[in-house]
């Protein structure tokens, strides 16, 4: 069964007939109405579509079957860990007794809440190894900027601000880590892989000085590769006068099993919502807790939650922080999913994610290699990226074709073409909340692409409702209104003629 | 929506590319070498161009494209035994008289073809050959179409070529009107200094190429488009350039971006500048040393060639062993738009004295733009080739 509706959805504007009616139960006299005053009142009925009843519920039911999650099936986009998210931590969020408060009251009617985030700041200190955290990031890329904010004070404290002027970051780092870095003021210095994937010792030993700032760095990394030089690589940044940067990403592949604390690392951000079962993927809401080593501690953000004897209370003084990065103290709703989580799941219960996750990973990693090659290492943590170069020299078919053909497959494509050190780069990462049974039914599908005739390949998708798109088009004319896409439709652009003069022979 | 309408393609062949590696040659640029060859050798399977042009054509995608080529052995022979068992619709672009036979084309066929072609608004031009048609195509499309070389020549050092002839169909396949290009140098190695026992590679011209890698950036974030990263480095180099110091400026688009930002300069050549001032414009080594004097800060900026990573030693003799000597090589800035840097896992030198390539440090920084340098193992003296 395809998982994608096979028809677009037209607006409700273009369903619309004159007369066309629904029936619903007259409102009650002793229905509330708000008042307003005559000035600010309609006089003319709003010109709604005229649709019925079956009209409305069969539009929006059609534009239910359009959509694709984790809902309808498994999401492998690698670096993303597109888990599951049990519903029971979405339940939690909605009681009221969460989702009414508001960050104006008082403290003294806050207790329960701050003793959750004070409880789960305990929490995220315990699993990464750090000596305090702030749950003020709202995202991943957030952290980091608190992260590098927190860097720059500590130099500038040093006396050090003006000269300790790059970051440096390896050739596998997230794209949002150079960008971090360069919204904070920093120059980014970027140094290359090994053969092995991992970081060119050597070149980093190369690279830092006095003018180094920090090293930004996800382990495992984004090849899904454990940094075994670790230790070297702490010793050498930190003998140079810098900071070690953990951007948690990946920590869904080390939950349990190692710590950034532990490995060196002087600061770090979680993704709760890649790690803790906060639903993401359409911009948020989600949260980006910072936490730091004792020397960092006096520059987190304000407010902090103190707990006086058995009360909480948020706690603005902190004459060297680095000050307010967002309004109140970051998202709660996200904070209560992720303590739920944690609670549901246990200590044991988060290793063994962890062991989930890589597991599943080389699972699958072991079925694909063949037609699919993966170059570095082949021990890979949570996520692999294989190649599909001899596709493309042998058949013609690229990392672009085969995400798109998955679609007809009824699968969501892998991330495509990142880290940019592979080629034809395919990124995928089951974690843990996929079945055997789910991760044989993606690899059967990958398989099967690799096999199909090109011609069905390159020219996919073919049964989504909207075939491949001219990205370059569409990237050049946006339409991004309805207005604009009513312009469209009544004036297609124009067309040159196309002129033939001579048929090739045999057709 | 209206379907858009096909990608026009031209298709242009160099009918004696190639035949010069079979006897050794390092090209097929001199003619009067190939005359032997071309007696015993019949225009069609026989020919490297036919054979890689026809393997090309066969992989078009009959869907996506209507072909214009030249008459005779410089297209229309390739198109129509490439379509024979179908293939995309072709039409043919005649020029008054007849078409030269194989074996006497000239540059000349290719420069009046090429602008025959553009007259017939093709969108992307294929050309079958290898550098010396790249350059010669370059030059007569100044700028004014897409190229996208079949690898069928002796050498192939641009950034024009696909891997193969099948590739080349593969990229042409996936192209969609107005597909992203981005410009590169073409290259030719110098002949006669090759049989001399020099390797002097030339940029020639500049070209534009599709730009594969615009495709999806997914998690890496968006690379800038070239124009926007030659733009960066211009800035970059306008903020950080410091008084009193002489720039020796290399050859290529890169660094050429920054002349033009700075006003003047030679796209192709080497350039002196100091302090507002051009100290000379397309100079020779002895000219260098000249303006270059004595004593006095001086920087020498270059940008890596596209595909092997070479930073000095490959098409700068100019930037000779005495000018870098001169300059110092702790003061070499290396400049490349992200998308050069693709794919490159290491650079290297190669300036001919040993000793001053073990000089140089073991890893390079190449500035992409103000905010940002990546940092590439350098290796020292690389032969390549058989020299």
């Amino acid at each position: 069964m395809k998982l994608l509706s096979q028809r677009l959805v037209p607006l409700l504007t273009e369903e619309s007939m004159p007369g066309r009616r629904g029936a619903r139960l007259p409102v009650g006299p002793n229905t509330a109405r708000p008042q307003l005053p005559a000035s600010l009142q309609r006089r003319n009925a709003p010109r709604l579509p005229e649709v019925t009843e079956n009209q409305v519920v069969r539009h929006y039911t059609r534009l239910s079957q359009l959509n694709y999650g984790l809902d309808t099936g498994m999401i492998p986009l690698g670096s993303c860990t597109m888990k599951y998210n049990p519903r029971l931590c979405d339940e939690v969020s909605t009681w009221p007794e969460a989702a009414h408060l508001h960050p104006d009251q008082h403290p003294a009617t806050l207790q329960g809440a701050l003793r959750v985030m004070h409880e789960l700041e305990d929490w995220l200190k315990e699993i990464t190894g750090m000596d305090a955290v702030s749950l003020h990031g709202a995202a991943g890329s957030h952290g980091e900027f608190i992260g590098l904010l927190l860097v720059r004070a500590y130099h500038e404290s040093r006396g050090e601000g003006a000269t300790r002027t790059k970051v440096i970051v390896p050739d596998t780092a997230h794209g949002t880590n150079p960008a971090s870095a360069a919204m904070a003021g920093y120059e980014v210095v970027e140094i290359p892989s090994t053969k092995d994937g991992t970081v060119d010792l050597e070149a980093l030993k190369a690279t830092v000085g006095p003018d180094t700032a920090c090293l930004m760095l996800t382990n495992p990394n984004t090849l899904g590769i454990f940094e075994d030089e670790i230790q070297g690589i702490q010793k050498t940044v930190h003998d140079a006068g810098g900071l070690l940067y953990y951007d948690g990403a990946n920590l869904n592949a080390i939950l349990g099993v190692a710590r950034p604390g532990d490995m060196g690392f002087d600061i770090c951000h979680v993704n709760l919502h890649k790690t803790f079962a906060v639903p993401h993927g359409a911009g948020g809401p989600g949260g980006g807790p910072v936490g730091v080593k004792a020397r960092l501690v006096p520059f987190l953000p304000v407010p902090r939650i103190k707990k006086a004897q058995t009360s909480y209370h948020l706690d603005y003084n902190a004459p060297q922080s680095i000050g307010k990065v967002r309004e109140y103290y970051g998202n709660f709703l996200v904070h209560l999913r992720a303590y739920s989580y944690m609670l549901l799941m246990g200590g044991d219960g988060l290793k063994q994610a962890a062991e989930i996750a890589v597991l599943n990973a080389n699972y699958l990693k072991h079925r694909l290699l063949g037609p699919f090659t993966m170059p570095f290492k082949s021990l890979r943590k949570h996520e692999f990226v294989l190649s599909a170069t001899d596709l493309k020299k042998k058949r013609g078919i690229r990392a672009l074709d085969i995400a798109k053909r998955l679609l007809d497959h009824g699968f969501y494509a892998p991330t495509v073409y990142f880290p940019h050190l592979v080629d034809e780069a395919l990124m995928i990462e089951p974690t843990e909340t996929e079945t055997r049974e789910e991760l044989d039914a993606f690899a059967d599908a990958l398989l099967a692409v690799a096999q199909e005739d090109p011609t069905v390949v390159t020219s996919a998708p073919h049964e989504t409702p909207v075939a491949r798109i001219d990205d370059v088009w569409a990237a050049k004319n946006l339409v991004l209104t309805w207005h604009e896409l009513h312009k469209l439709k009544s004036t297609p652009p124009p067309q040159p003629p196309e002129k033939v003069l001579e048929r090739p022979i045999g057709v | 929506m209206t379907a858009a309408r096909k990608l026009r393609v031209g298709v242009l062949v160099n009918p004696i590319a190639g035949l010069g590696g079979r006897a050794g040659f390092k090209g097929s640029d001199d003619l009067g070498r190939l005359a032997p060859l071309l007696q015993t050798t019949e225009w069609g399977e026989d020919a490297p161009a036919f054979a890689r042009g026809v393997a090309c054509v066969r992989a078009l995608d009959r869907t996506r494209m209507v072909l214009v080529t030249p008459p005779g052995p410089l297209g229309e022979d390739v198109v129509k035994a490439g379509t024979k068992y179908g293939g995309p619709v072709f039409e043919i672009a005649r020029l008054a008289g007849p078409p030269p036979s194989f074996g006497h084309s000239t540059a000349a066929d290719t420069a009046h073809y090429v602008r025959r072609l553009l007259e017939a608004q093709i969108d992307l031009l294929l050309f079958v050959g290898g550098d010396g048609t790249a350059t010669d195509v370059a030059r007569a499309a100044a700028d004014a179409v897409p190229l996208l070389g079949v690898p069928a020549g002796v050498k192939m050092f641009s950034p024009v070529f696909a891997e193969t002839p099948q590739v080349a169909a593969q990229v042409a396949n996936g192209l969609q009107l107005g597909f992203p290009t981005r410009p590169v140098d073409v290259l030719d190695l110098d002949e006669r200094s090759y049989r001399e026992g020099g390797w002097i590679v030339r940029a020639h011209a500049i070209a534009r190429v599709p730009d594969e890698s615009g495709i999806q950036a997914g998690k890496g974030g968006a690379l800038a488009s070239e124009p926007e990263a030659l733009a960066d480095l211009a800035t970059w180099f306008l903020g950080s350039r410091q008084p009193e110091t002489t720039y020796v400026m290399g050859s290529g688009t890169t660094v050429a971006s920054i002349k033009d930002a700075l006003g003047g300069g030679t796209p192709l050549g080497v350039d002196a500048w100091r302090d507002g001032q051009w100290l000379a414009e397309d100079a020779s080594e002895e000219r260098l040393l000249e303006v270059l004097g004595e004593e006095g800060s001086a920087f020498i900026v270059v940008s890596p060639t596209g595909g092997q990573g070479a930073v000095l030693g490959r098409g700068t003799a100019q930037i000779s062993v005495p000018v870098i000597e001169r300059v110092g090589v702790g003061n070499v800035l290396v400049v490349a738009t992200p998308q050069k840097l693709l794919g490159l896992r290491h650079l290297f030198v190669d300036t001919g004295d040993p000793e001053l390539d073990a000089s140089f440090p073991d890893y390079v920084k190449v500035r992409t733009d103000a905010l940002t340098e990546k940092v590439f193992p350098l290796r020292k003296g690389i032969q390549l080739g058989t020299r």
